[in-house]
């Protein structure tokens, strides 16, 4: 009874390890390559084919090996890169790759470890080739497109027969090290500074013109008013001696008689004033009127 | 392990039934404790140790039946407990394949391995593991990565050859139609994302000029990177759907801010100056226009004063001269004596007969006086 317990155990413990040795599973987002004692026998799920489930193999003697099957991305380390004008920059890029042969993949590189240092390595000089011909400006802003599609190439030709293929190789960054940023900072502010005082002035050439115009306009107000003041004292000064010529005019004789007596009385008017005078001069306005008929003659 | 377990009394979960079984006559120790104590450890009594370990193993599920049983002995309820443990058992199994999305979730349903359908929410089944599995996606649910957390991330070269800080926000979703996309074509979807959004953002910033991302150019900016970034994950067909890109910030670097800030400040004083100036000439020109109506005023008064004087003065004039040429030679006598009189009669007179040879003095304080008083 117990040995045939313990034979029961035993032989259904085998059955399990043979089954689950017979049996394995390709998900969707992996490739499998079987092997027979190091002969490759079939490729599942390569990309391009749509193979994942379950699959059947000889136990013990075939193994599986398997792959991502997906888009695969690799961050590769910042590169410093001197462009054409020897002015350095520091790249950072990364990879967007996918084994496609998993037979030459494993033939030539193994495991995926293997493949990104390699990856990585071709990377960085396809870029160093590709940037080191090229200007700053040019890695920065007009070329990056066309720039990224000659690295994607170059780094596809030189990693060609791995069994990888190249989706994309894309610059993240292309930066200025530090003590160039420095540099590119200090000419920032100092085109910022120069922009301040050219407002700065610019305001206040406004404002002096502003203010020059309104002392101007003053200026020119007042003197109109003054002008056109004097033309009305004039007007009236005028219509006044026209006034009196026509009045006078009708007895010059009479006017000056009698513009005398108003004379002398306005000189005398006051009242307290004081008159030290002989008696031959009692006629005291006679002179006035003397000198009146004197003009007159 | 229960079986490991060297204390006694019944805390392992075959104590109990082994306390109700009582095959060893051990009072509630673990079946398996007595004989350690009891013999001595030779190999013979090792062997049969392991023997009934095993036995027990075996039963194991029938002592766990075997609470209902009672006291009675194991091997009468082995085909029982064993249908009852396989019973539960596969019914855990099948459970495994019962899903329960959530609203705003898809589930992935993968039948080894390979891609079968997405669950919407609800209750779902499909074959139990690991025949079929399923992973659970947020795929209705906005995602927002955040792009420029540090300098490194946030300061980028523009065209002009500036710098400029730019802080930006991905709003994505998976990929309404193709959800599964994002975990089968790509092997981490998020960082493929921010990788992807960085290098786009910075390729735009690179052709766009300072004072344009800064300033104006944003709109334009976010719908560019929107644009090409969409066009990367179509191209890696990542299952992922951009819904917008939001700048959150671009300006300055902060090692600069304060000579952008004092631009800023530069057209602010520029501006006020201007006021001023604005002001003093909203000042004077008015007073100007005012002094100007003065003056005119003044000088129309001073002509219709002196029009008006001269009028009076002509009326007097002709009719004193109207009255005259009645009488000449009386009138003129009469206002003569009449100005003599009122000239005479009010002033203060001091008549000196030239003839007497007296030198008159004359006291110079009332002069002085009477001319002070003029």
């Amino acid at each position: 009874m117990r040995g045939f317990a313990i034979f029961t155990f035993i032989l259904a413990a085998l059955a399990v390890i043979v089954g689950m040795n017979s049996f394995f599973i390709v998900n969707q987002t992996e490739q499998a390559l079987v092997l027979q004692v190091g002969k490759a026998q079939a490729a599942y799920n390569a990309p391009g084919q749509s193979q994942a489930g379950l699959k059947m193999k000889v136990p013990f003697f075939q193994n599986v090996i398997k792959y991502d099957r997906r888009n695969v991305g690799l961050d590769i380390p910042n590169i410093d890169v001197f462009a054409s004008n020897q002015e350095q920059l520091i790249v950072d890029a990364f990879v967007r790759y996918q084994i496609s042969d998993p037979l030459a993949f494993y033939q030539r590189l193994g495991t995926q470890r293997t493949a990104e240092n390699q990856l990585s390595q071709f990377t960085n000089s396809a870029i160093r080739n590709a940037l080191a011909k090229k200007l700053p400006e040019e890695i920065i802003s007009s070329q990056r497109a066309t720039l990224m599609d000659q690295i994607r190439t170059d780094l596809s030709n030189s990693i060609a027969g791995n069994g990888i293929s190249i989706i994309d190789v894309r610059i993240r960054r292309a930066d200025l090290p530090q003590d160039v940023s420095e540099r590119v900072f200090r000419r920032m502010e100092a085109a910022r500074n120069q922009e301040a005082e050219l407002i700065r002035a610019n305001g206040d050439k406004q404002a002096r013109a502003i203010r020059a115009k309104a002392d101007r306009d003053r200026t020119v107000i007042l003197a109109e008013a003054n002008q056109k003041s004097e033309e009305i004292r004039g007007e009236g000064d005028a219509k006044r001696n026209e006034i009196y010529a026509s009045a006078y005019g009708r007895d010059p004789e009479f006017f000056r008689f009698q513009r005398a007596l108003i004379a002398c009385e306005q000189s005398l008017k006051k009242e307290s004033t004081r008159l030290v005078i002989g008696p031959d001069n009692l006629g005291l306005c006679d002179e006035f009127i003397a000198a009146a008929r004197k003009s007159a003659n | 392990m229960p079986w490991d377990d060297k204390t006694k009394g019944s805390g392992g979960p075959w104590g109990g039934g082994g306390g109700g079984g009582d095959k060893d006559g051990g009072e509630g120790n673990s079946p398996w404790k007595r004989p350690a104590g009891g013999s001595g450890g030779d190999l013979e009594d090792q062997m049969r140790r392991m023997q009934e370990r095993f036995r027990q193993r075996g039963n194991g599920g029938g002592g766990g039946g075997g609470r209902r049983g009672g006291g009675g002995s194991v091997p009468n309820f082995g085909p029982l407990g064993v249908l009852v443990l396989g019973g539960v058992a596969v019914l855990a199994w099948v459970l495994t394949g019962v899903v329960v999305v959530d609203e705003g979730s898809r589930a992935a349903v993968f039948r080894f391995g390979q891609w079968q359908t997405n669950f919407t929410p609800g209750l779902h089944f499909h074959l139990p593991a690991p025949i079929e599995t399923h992973v659970v996606m947020p795929s209705e649910k906005q995602q927002q990565t955040l792009i420029g957390n540090d300098n490194n991330e946030a300061l980028m070269l523009t065209g002009d050859e500036n710098i400029v800080d730019v802080r930006f926000r991905v709003f994505w979703f998976y990929d309404p139609a193709n959800p599964e996309n994002f975990i089968l074509n790509v092997d981490d979807g998020a960082e493929l994302l921010k990788a992807s959004a960085e290098s786009v953002m910075r390729e735009v910033v690179g052709k766009s000029n300072l004072n344009d991302v800064i300033t104006t150019g944003r709109g334009t900016i976010s719908a560019q990177v929107k644009a090409q970034l969409q066009a990367l994950m179509d191209d890696y067909r990542a299952g992922i759907q951009v819904q917008n890109v939001e700048i959150q910030e671009a300006a300055a670097p902060a090692q600069v801010r304060p000579a952008f800030i004092d631009v800023v400040n530069a057209g602010q004083d520029a501006e006020k100056t201007i006021q001023e100036a604005n002001k003093y000439a909203n000042d004077i020109i008015p007073r100007a226009e005012g002094q100007a109506q003065q003056v005119q005023q003044d000088a129309e008064a001073y002509r219709e004063q002196v029009v008006a004087n001269a009028t009076g003065e002509a009326s007097r004039f002709n009719a004193i001269l109207d009255e005259y040429r009645k009488a000449p030679q009386v009138t003129r006598e009469r206002m003569y004596l009449e100005t003599m009189e009122r000239v005479l009669g009010n002033s203060d007179k001091l008549v000196l007969d030239s003839g007497s040879g007296a030198v008159p003095y004359l006291p110079i304080d009332p002069v002085r006086s009477n001319k002070q008083g003029n």
